[in-house]
């Protein structure tokens, strides 16, 4: 077969069941995005109504707010904590890095439903480790309208090791020989970190900040098992709530439109960001 | 300053501390998991905590394998994953050598790559109602292929950029000696490029078979009874039959242990994995 229909032949199988899986269905979701779309009422088309009636929903709102919090406290906590951790163990700890790294990988593979039930264990407010840790009882973690926050808590704490094992793999790959240079020039410490290593391994950085960044706004199985969203709505990311919307309240003119606007613009952050990214990098 | 060498070996003492405080961090909630799935249901939770229980007992297990046992949502779990993975597995190594060995023009190539990495941005929700939606229709609700259709959607991407990474790298004389031998491609892929990329694509398969086996979201609203998996399983442990954390916890265990085992095979190939083939670890 000539290579020009081959290189074509190979793609397609692939290409139809992407077109036919993710972009079809987007449209279909677009589509039910422009009807009402209850239980028990009949199916007809209102316009631009769904989406006005997001606007118009303090809840949607909420869902935001919470969703930027949980995004940027999470990410920035795993990011930094990984970045600490992950070159104090270069320095100091070389040899112990392939043990500590097999015992950090088992989090990220835990199903976050599991990940929601152990935190939920923890944070018991009459039994948990939380509470016993500390030396109280009776404080419920998930209880008030602090509960966002150790919800936050638990995504630190199953994705920090992600970031650790990938900045400290590119931390082992600065090569000594800079160092040495570096060294032999009388640079400091901290000049030496800031001024060479962290320029070095940036690319890495990005990376694993942005891919953490798309999973941070997916976040959705973790809230369903240690919090369902509650206290009320107070843990509720735009995720969860258009869960709820389509498949508890079978509101699902408004939770597509919710889903699309939603996808809008983490696409734009995103897209833009990857765009810069790879003309920098040239990772493709 | 760091020439004195007991403030030195303080540091260095600090710094074994700290680490051990991390890793423990990490191991203690997992041990507290399998150590509640082998209490007694009446002890499962106690104040202060027992580290280190004094009763032990196979009771959570008994149950959990009783009525419509985790044997039965581990069958399913496991013929969807397994399913869902060959099949991105196959197609997403045909386009990822297409991509990463046939002559492509620069740009389309970016533009189709990108594309397809750009497709991880989308929240799965914004795919998980409109595929209800269509499945419904089709009756493909509750059945292992509907089940294994949906999860191409979070495998197929992956498989192909991680294979495009492996791909890229192999010279490109192999296959033009190949070409002049007369190989044809069948023979190309089956007795060259897989055998030398082995490992890599053995990552691969495991990676997404983890996710699949972990996957929640499609997961509970696909199936109705015929065809639950273990989140499934889990997640409604919490929600109708109130707190029974032995079981929780004993069918947690299950759930987590092949994971475990798995993510100690591919640690060579962790960094990669877990970027998308953009770092290489």
């Amino acid at each position: 077969m000539k290579e020009k229909r081959l290189k074509w032949v190979l793609v397609a199988p692939a290409l139809i069941m992407i077109i036919s899986l993710i972009v079809f269905p987007l449209f279909y979701a677009l589509r039910a995005a422009l009807y009402l779309y209850r239980y028990g009422k009949p199916f007809r088309f209102v316009g631009l109504q769904n989406f006005i009636e997001l606007f118009n929903n303090p809840l949607a709102l909420n869902a935001v707010l919470n969703t930027v919090i949980y995004v940027i406290i999470a990410v920035s906590a795993e990011m930094i904590l990984g970045l600490v951790l992950a070159m104090i163990m270069n320095r100091e700890l070389r040899g112990f890095s392939r043990p500590v790294r097999a015992a950090l990988t088992i989090p990220m593979f835990i199903a976050p439903v599991v990940v929601g039930i152990i935190w939920r264990m923890i944070y018991n407010p009459q039994y948990g480790l939380f509470d016993w840790l500390l030396g109280i009882r009776n404080f419920a973690p998930t209880g008030g309208n602090h509960a966002l926050y150790f919800v936050i808590i638990a995504d630190i704490w199953q994705w920090t090791p992600f970031m650790y094992i990938i900045i400290l793999a590119s931390l082992q790959s600065v090569s000594p020989e800079l160092i040495e240079a570096s060294i032999i020039d009388g640079a400091g410490q901290w000049q030496r970190t800031t001024r060479i290593i962290l320029p070095t391994i940036s690319a890495a950085l990005i990376i694993a900040f942005t891919l953490r960044f798309m999973e941070a706004t997916k976040a959705l199985d973790i809230i369903y098992t240690l919090t369902f969203g509650g206290p009320g709505t107070d843990t509720e990311t735009v995720g969860f709530m258009i869960f709820r919307l389509a498949f508890n309240d079978i509101r699902i003119g408004t939770a597509t439109a919710f889903s699309w606007l939603y996808t809008i613009i983490i696409s734009i952050i995103l897209g833009f960001f990857m765009n810069w990214l790879n003309r920098r990098y040239e990772i493709v | 300053m760091s020439s004195n060498p007991s403030r030195k070996r303080l540091v260095r003492l600090a710094i074994v501390i700290l680490m051990t405080a991390f890793v423990l961090a990490y191991l203690v909630p997992v041990y507290w998991i399998v150590i509640t799935s082998f209490k007694p249901e009446s002890k499962s939770l106690t104040w202060p905590p027992q580290f280190i229980p004094r009763e032990v007992t196979l009771d959570n297990y008994k149950v959990a394998f009783q009525f419509k046992s985790v044997f039965w949502y581990m069958k399913n779990s496991l013929i969807i994953s397994t399913g869902s993975v060959l099949v991105s597995l196959v197609f997403g190594c045909l386009a990822a050598y297409s991509l990463a060995k046939l002559r492509w023009g620069k740009k389309g190539k970016q533009n189709l790559l990108l594309w397809i990495m750009g497709l991880k941005i989308m929240p799965p929700i914004a795919v998980a109602i409109p595929i209800y939606l269509i499945f419904i229709k089709l009756k493909l609700i509750d059945t292992y292929l509907g089940m294994i259709i949906a999860y191409i959607f979070f495998n197929l991407p992956f498989v192909i950029w991680l294979a495009y990474g492996y791909f890229k790298e192999l010279p490109n004389e192999i296959i033009e000696a190949a070409n002049i031998d007369g190989c044809g491609f069948g023979r190309l892929m089956g007795r060259i490029i897989v055998p030398l990329t082995t490992p890599g694509l053995i990552t691969v398969f495991l990676l997404t078979f983890m996710t699949s086996w972990n996957e929640f979201l499609f997961a509970v609203k696909l199936s109705a009874f015929r065809v639950r998996t273990l989140p499934v399983l889990i997640s409604g442990f919490i929600i109708d039959r109130g707190l029974l954390w032995g079981q929780v916890c004993a069918v947690a265990t299950i759930s987590v242990i092949p994971v475990i085992l798995m993510s100690l095979f591919i640690q060579r190939y962790i960094v990669a994995g877990l970027t998308f083939g953009a770092i290489k670890g």
